[in-house]
């Protein structure tokens, strides 16, 4: 085994490591602030065991069992979907500057969003939205497979030109949506799309954790086959790959993986670009170990970034895909400079 | 006893171009064929509708007396491994970790516990073990086709087919790809070379096949099959024909 395979294990637990602080430290922090040991004591009690750290108020229980825990829960799970969708994406095009939101899968489930809450006015719930949001992410992943694909295999350019082609697209279907709607619509569409994790609440974050739990694990069930499809397709094909049908499960994972952490989270960007590369730099690109990792880290990145968005600036909470994009988008930058450079310019 | 390959009235086209037309021709077991003909001629096509990659327009190939169409997938990768013309790889894998992709199709078999000892073996016939940790993009382009080498011996099939293994590589590792074709060769399998080297395919390979404008132009030992009054017309050019002093095998130069 490789130096880098034995590496596996000490980041998956320094990252768990890392994770649980988060954890701890977001469901601690806030406007009512909460020792930690409390935070562990009502964990533990939710669980049926009972320790002198329990919180001595109802009102620290409920704050954490209504609106902490159920949002902690849920940065967890849309970290680690959006990464490993990235991850699952950059494995079947064969290029690191694959993600989805660069190619215009968020900015599709947030033309679902807009759609469901302009026009389901009737139905406009929480539930709807997010359905909507799901459908605009899953129909955009597909249309970016079926046109950034030529003579079956994709460029780097091509990839990237969809993206703007399907951004664009998007955008304008984003701004009839905001022309047509009433100031609340309005308001409600660019909150959504700012992302934010506000608001959680239990059965959400059980949608999310199905599939987020089911995205992941046969992500993972096809990692060795993603490193085959880094020899190319042919000789993939060669080794005992059905490509075309790897490929087209692999698009459903990436859209039920980004449908759900986008429908309830709204669009927080570059968590797919950002996260494998690290794990890809610390672990090297073998897929089992890198899509674990990839979740774990995203998990961590999220977990961290909703810490931040609640507690940067006071009174307010600024909206979690600003900070993922602030973050993302130089990262984003330098990594298209460092690919250019590598392959001396673009084929 | 079955020949490995068997290919009948093979023919391959894309739109209204045939790209290989009605070609038949057997590999058995222990030999060594090497497809030659001047560029264009469906070499790399014929290896692929061998190798079951391309969709035949007509005609049938058998595989160890079995048609292409009746092995799974993962069956067919135990059967015979192909090395391609072009051989890149997306992300930063190590030569190690490149190589014992050819084991995947042994995954969860018996034959999966000698992994270790293939990859080793493999590494050192390909001569490539000192790159082992090495990162493949970094590689230059003859230790690529040699490390594609390493793990398409690393599949350990007994039928092999190789697309042009020699193209980037310098006279010495030339020789000894096509060493190391010949002694699987005479372990049993069956190898598939395309070469553009006549003199190299006289010198390693049991028969020869000429590709003409996409039909089957010769067939037969280097003896038999590289003489001037057969590789003149194929390909378009004078060529002369000389014995080595030390083999008597034919050598082929063009007149200049």
């Amino acid at each position: 085994m490789s130096a880098r395979g034995r590496r596996a294990p000490v980041v998956g637990l320094a990252l768990l490591a890392v994770l649980a602080v988060g954890v701890l430290l977001s469901a601690a922090v806030g406007q009512l602030a909460i020792a930690p040991t409390e935070v562990v004591g009502a964990a533990l009690e939710g669980m049926g065991i009972h320790t002198s750290w329990a919180p001595g108020s109802d009102v620290t229980s409920q704050a954490l069992w209504q609106i902490r825990f159920p949002r902690v829960v849920m940065s967890v799970l849309v970290g680690a979907a959006l990464a490993v969708a990235g991850a699952v994406m950059q494995a079947i095009f064969g290029n690191p500057l694959a993600e989805p939101g660069v190619v215009g899968v968020s900015s599709g489930a947030a033309l679902g969003a807009a759609f469901a809450i302009v026009t389901g006015a009737a139905l406009g719930s929480v539930a709807s939205v997010a359905a909507f949001a799901f459908a605009g992410g899953v129909g955009v992943t597909l249309l970016v497979y079926a046109m950034a694909r030529a003579n079956g295999r994709t460029e780097v350019v091509t990839l990237l030109l969809t993206g703007i082609a399907v951004n664009a697209f998007a955008g304008a279907g984003l701004a009839l949506l905001l022309f047509l709607g009433d100031a609340a619509a309005r308001e409600q569409i660019v909150f959504w799309q700012l992302g934010s994790l506000n608001g959680t609440r239990w059965p959400e974050v059980a949608v999310v954790a199905v599939l987020a739990v089911i995205g992941i694990a046969v992500a993972a069930a096809l990692a060795p086959r993603y490193d085959l499809l880094a020899l190319g397709e042919r000789t993939a094909a060669h080794l005992g790959v059905r490509v075309e049908r790897l490929r087209i499960v692999s698009i459903l994972v990436v859209a039920v993986l980004t449908g759900a952490a986008v429908a309830y989270a709204g669009i927080i960007a570059f968590v797919g670009l950002v996260v494998p590369h690290v794990m890809r730099l610390a672990l090297g690109p073998a897929h089992r170990a890198l899509l674990l990792a990839s979740a774990l880290g995203g998990a961590v990145l999220l977990t961290y970034a909703d810490v931040a968005a609640r507690t940067l600036v006071t009174g307010a909470e600024l909206p979690i895909g600003l900070l993922t994009s602030l973050v993302g988008g130089p990262f984003f930058f330098w990594l298209l400079r460092r690919q250019r450079s590598r392959s001396g310019g673009w084929a | 006893m079955t020949a490995a390959i068997h290919a009948r009235e093979v023919t391959v086209r894309a739109g209204a171009a045939v790209l290989v037309d009605r070609v038949t021709l057997d590999v058995r077991h222990g030999e060594l064929l090497a497809l030659v003909g001047p560029n264009g001629a469906g070499k790399s096509t014929l290896l692929s509708a061998l190798s079951g990659e391309r969709e035949l327009a007509g005609g049938l190939v058998e595989l160890d007396g079995r048609p292409l169409a009746a092995w799974q997938a993962g069956a067919l990768a135990r059967e015979r491994a192909v090395l391609t013309q072009d051989n890149q790889v997306a992300f930063a894998f190590t030569v190690r970790e490149v190589v014992a992709m050819g084991r995947s199709p042994w995954r969860a078999r018996p034959e999966a516990e000698e992994d270790d000892a293939v990859i080793a073996e493999s590494l050192a016939r390909a001569d490539v073990t000192h790159l082992t940790d090495r990162v493949f993009t970094s590689l230059s382009g003859g230790e690529r086709a040699r490390v594609s080498l390493a793990r398409v011996l690393a599949q350990r099939t007994p039928v092999v087919m190789l697309d042009e293994p020699t193209a980037a590589l310098d006279i010495r590792h030339q020789e000894e790809v096509f060493a190391l074709a010949r002694s699987l060769a005479r372990a049993g399998s069956a190898v598939v070379v395309v070469v553009h080297d006549l003199s190299l395919a006289a010198a390693y390979a049991d028969r020869i096949a000429v590709l003409d404008r996409a039909r089957l132009a010769g067939l037969g030992t280097p003896r038999e099959v590289l003489v001037p009054e057969l590789l003149e017309p194929v390909y378009g050019l004078g060529v002369r024909v000389i014995e080595d002093p030390d083999t008597g095998l034919p050598v082929v130069l063009p007149r200049r």
